[in-house]
């Protein structure tokens, strides 16, 4: 009897509070961080932190702030009904001071020399299967200006948000070959920014 | 006698446009900018003042806050060229004096950091500041009975979060007013400028006051400041504009006489040196510079700068 409450309990919960789910994927499949994924032939990849924000709106205009953490399954979780939603965050809440919860400097995802979050945070490694090398990169993508913003706004949300990572890290390290640092606004940022929007899918 | 009365008469209104308070311009106080804390209380000022005089702060509890900004000198570095941190590293750039930032929209010499609350991070986690992280700061904190008490009593609640820290440390350096210089007595008749003060805010009407807009003496606008070097490029660092390259923040001139070294990487040591500089573009005499020294002597303000509650303070002395 016991066993069924809680069984009923967790199938409730999922049923009323899962409003959006975020997927991460490689090839389809569920994305791990710290596991290797074949990029090409030739590279292989390994990421070890992955964040992102994303911005929602209820229907009453009640907005929210939630920090996609690949470290944190309850992260890829949202519970609020979102009428509309934005990968980043707007300007006004860039340079709110609000330091609370998903917005906590604690999370890494605040440029305190240049007032603002970043938006899409990416860190690992590159490995030449041939040559065995090893180039770490880091991404630290955002900005709220001109030319350089990163933030996005999402349509017909559904109840899934799909982000296909192995084809951001094809078009950045295959098809073109970005600079494997950047932790300010800038260009390639914001080009970078734009691929990781691209690949976003919705489920229905 | 009416002759004699007719030439001081006739003497005094020749001289008056000099000495006479009257002549000197009304400047009101513009709107602070920074938003003042919803937490905002004595207790929280204290907090917040306790916090910035505590090496708890640095990595090795080496450095505080004040350790580059003494209450002294209107909390500026004195006599340091760039900031100290820990281990001995040194900054890039002169920590500046702090007062009216209430007044200020954007802060650092590149103006990166657009609001108060925001601010402290930097210099906590710089490595060649601070050097620690939120995480350990928080950690330190909430492992300190005192602080834990006294985070509980302003924010009412039992854990010292980010966004505490910053509000408290915000609640202190906003309440950092200098107001009281000999200049503000002239401007409410209080005082009178002599001929030399005068004449130096006459010349600082016509040469400087452009950047430096009274009564902050400084403005939110980023200037050159004809010092070209190449390991800083002030605005440009931040927007990547070609045009901002050697922009610098103005930073203001009260109590300039306690904030040398002087300029954003802290090269001129007097404000002689500082008034030859601009004496090449302005083409300033001697006599000219003296004056315009003369006049931003009336800048200081002791009472702000001696003011016994912006000064040390440690919560273990609380009762």
């Amino acid at each position: 009897m016991k066993i069924f409450v809680l069984s009923f309990g967790l199938f409730f919960n999922t049923l009323h509070f899962a409003q959006l789910q975020i997927q991460l994927l490689w090839q389809e499949k569920s994305f791990e961080l710290d596991q290797s994924n074949a990029l090409n032939d030739s590279l292989q990849i390994q990421v070890s932190e992955f964040k992102f924000y994303l911005q929602g709106q209820e229907r009453n205009l009640q907005n929210y702030y939630y920090l996609i953490d690949a470290s944190d399954k309850g992260s890829l979780t949202l519970t609020e009904k979102l009428n509309a939603c934005q990968v980043g965050l707007s300007p006004t809440i860039q340079i709110s001071s609000e330091f609370t919860g998903a917005l906590d400097p604690i999370n890494g995802m605040y440029w305190a020399w240049n007032t603002g979050f970043i938006s899409v945070k990416c860190v690992g490694e590159l490995v030449n299967i041939h040559t065995k090398r090893l180039q770490h990169f880091e991404f630290h993508l955002g900005g709220y200006q001109a030319p350089f913003a990163c933030f996005y706004p999402l349509t017909n949300i559904g109840t899934a948000l799909q982000i296909h990572l192995d084809q951001w890290f094809k078009q950045i390290f295959q098809d073109k070959q970005y600079t494997t640092q950047i932790m300010r606004p800038c260009c390639e940022g914001t080009e970078i920014f734009n691929l990781f929007v691209s690949t976003i899918s919705h489920a229905p | 006698m009416l002759h004699k009365l007719l030439f001081i008469l006739l003497l005094l209104s020749a001289f008056g446009s000099v000495l006479m308070p009257s002549s000197i311009k009304k400047t009101s106080w513009p709107k602070a900018i920074q938003k003042t804390s919803k937490y905002s209380s004595a207790e929280g000022f204290q907090l917040g003042r306790a916090l910035f005089y505590d090496p708890i702060l640095s990595k090795d509890s080496s450095i505080s806050c004040a350790s580059c900004h003494l209450s002294y000198t209107a909390f500026a570095h004195v006599d340091h060229a760039t900031s100290h941190g820990v281990e001995d590293r040194i900054g890039k750039r002169n920590a500046p004096g702090l007062f009216n930032l209430a007044w200020r929209s954007n802060f650092h010499w590149d103006g990166g950091v657009l609001n108060l609350s925001g601010q402290a991070i930097n210099p906590l986690t710089h490595p060649d500041e601070m050097g620690e992280t939120l995480t350990n700061v928080l950690d330190k904190l909430n492992a300190t009975a005192n602080y834990k008490q006294y985070f509980k009593r302003v924010y009412k609640q039992p854990t010292i979060q980010t966004w505490m820290l910053l509000d408290a440390i915000q609640q202190f350096t906003l309440a950092l007013v200098s107001k009281n210089s000999f200049f503000d007595r002239v401007q409410k008749n209080e005082v009178e400028f002599t001929a030399q003060q005068a004449s130096g805010y006459r010349l600082f009407e016509n040469y400087c006051q452009r950047c430096h807009e009274a009564p902050l003496f400084f403005s939110n606008r980023f200037e050159s400041n004809g010092i070209a070097s190449s390991n800083d490029l002030g605005r440009f660092e931040i927007t990547g504009k070609p045009t901002d390259k050697n922009l610098f923040r103005v930073p203001s001139l009260r109590n300039i006489t306690h904030t040398f070294p002087y300029m954003h990487d802290g090269r001129f040591k007097t404000l002689k040196a500082v008034l030859q500089h601009y004496s090449k573009q302005f083409n300033l005499d001697e006599n000219a510079q003296k004056d315009i020294i003369a006049f931003l002597k009336t800048l200081t303000d002791t009472s702000f700068i001696f003011n016994p509650e912006f000064q040390f303070h440690t919560l273990k002395s609380q009762p």
